[in-house]
């Protein structure tokens, strides 16, 4: 009986998770999926690892839990946040919310990488998320010149 | 290393999902756009225009799409903590105070205005509003729903600059003036609000505190 309300979930290195169906298909992508399919029990996700699908379970099983109840969410989500800032931890973890599309964990991450942001210059940003200063040297004298006067005395850091 | 390797091979992993010491930084420019769209907008408008847009050419696009403008809170006075940010720009030319910040953030929200190319609905220029700036918006967006000016010490909105607001925001629902003490609300101006707009908050309105006595002070100095 138990069987009928529990999936499996595959992760692309082939790592497989048991999970109910009712956490499951938080995941718009997943309902869809199951609803498109109902005889199979084991979904493959070829983009999401084993080490960030479990992350997407604890956070799944973590909801359903905590039902409609928004301060439990509140303090479930913070428990979930604790401890993560590792950039790479973070961008498969958005990808894959994005991808399984669940709201919830999207705007989670998303809310936790702004923050990480919040006041910081362009140099930081650059350093911290790798990104290349890709402005051409035209575009960049422009980009400076608007709004010159932030980051006048605003923290280095 | 041989144990490493061992346990490798025991886990049947493929070598492209071995974490690697090595393993390239993640590549934030390539996230989707809508996702990369719903980081920034959370920075709000003056972190967008002074620093996210000036990152690399891929956030700048995103930056000046007219999507990411639908909703300007120039305030932020939500439960996040970069509505503190905003208050440090009203408060940053302390020394030599002389409006040169309201002035910042007044040309900031025109620019963030024009940005969303008319497809504004909600917008919130508390405390730094003023006649111009209402009028500004006004013209270019027909699609505003909610118009917040709590605290706006210098907007008077007369008939004329109402009649304005009506005319060219014809969808506004919320129009929010509470603790605007230079608003004349009387008679004629409260009669037109009150024929159109659905939610109003007038200035007599309680304004549950959204700033402590400690913030007004700066912002009313």
């Amino acid at each position: 009986m138990a069987e009928e309300n529990t999936i499996t979930l595959k992760s692309s290195d082939g790592k497989e998770f048991l999970i109910s169906k009712k956490a499951a298909t938080l995941s718009e992508t997943i309902k869809a999926m199951v609803e498109e399919d109902n005889s199979s029990s084991v979904f493959p996700l070829t983009v999401v690892d084993s080490k960030t699908l479990a992350d997407v379970i604890t956070f799944l099983n973590k909801h359903v839990d905590c039902g409609d109840d928004d301060d439990k969410k509140k303090s479930c989500d913070e428990e979930f946040m604790a401890g993560k800032d590792d950039m790479k931890d973070l961008f498969d973890l958005v990808v894959a919310a994005n991808y399984l599309d669940v709201k919830d964990l999207l705007d989670l991450i998303c809310g936790k990488i702004a923050d990480m942001m919040q006041g910081k210059s362009p140099e930081w940003v650059r350093k911290t998320f790798n990104i290349q200063n890709d402005f051409s040297p035209e575009e960049e004298a422009k980009v400076r010149e608007e709004y010159a006067w932030a980051h006048e005395g605003v923290e280095e850091d | 290393m041989r144990k490493k390797k061992f346990k490798l091979q025991s886990t049947k992993k493929t070598p492209t999902d071995v974490p690697s010491t090595s393993a390239p930084p993640p590549p934030w420019t390539e996230l989707p756009r809508d996702v990369t769209a719903n980081i920034l907008q959370r920075l709000g408008p003056i972190e967008i225009l002074e620093s996210a847009q000036k990152v690399c050419t891929t956030w700048k696009d995103v930056c000046t799409d007219p999507a990411m403008w639908r909703v300007i809170d120039m305030i932020n006075v939500g439960d996040r903590w970069h509505y503190i940010r905003g208050l440090r720009i009203t408060c940053r030319d302390m020394k030599n105070f002389g409006g040169h910040d309201m002035f910042d953030l007044k040309i900031m929200c025109r620019d963030a205005v024009d940005r969303s190319q008319g497809q504004l609905i909600e917008i919130n220029i508390a405390i730094f509003g003023t006649d111009d700036l209402i009028h500004y918006i006004s013209e270019r967006s027909s699609r505003l729903r909610t118009l917040q000016l709590g605290y706006c010490a210098y907007i008077t909105v007369e008939d004329e600059g109402l009649q304005a607001i009506l005319d060219g925001c014809p969808n506004l629902e919320l129009l929010d003036l509470r603790h605007c003490r230079n608003v004349d609300f009387g008679g004629n101006l409260r009669r037109l609000c009150e024929q159109r707009i659905k939610d109003l908050r007038t200035p007599d309105d309680n304004l549950t505190l959204i700033l402590t006595e400690w913030q007004l002070g700066f912002i009313w100095v």
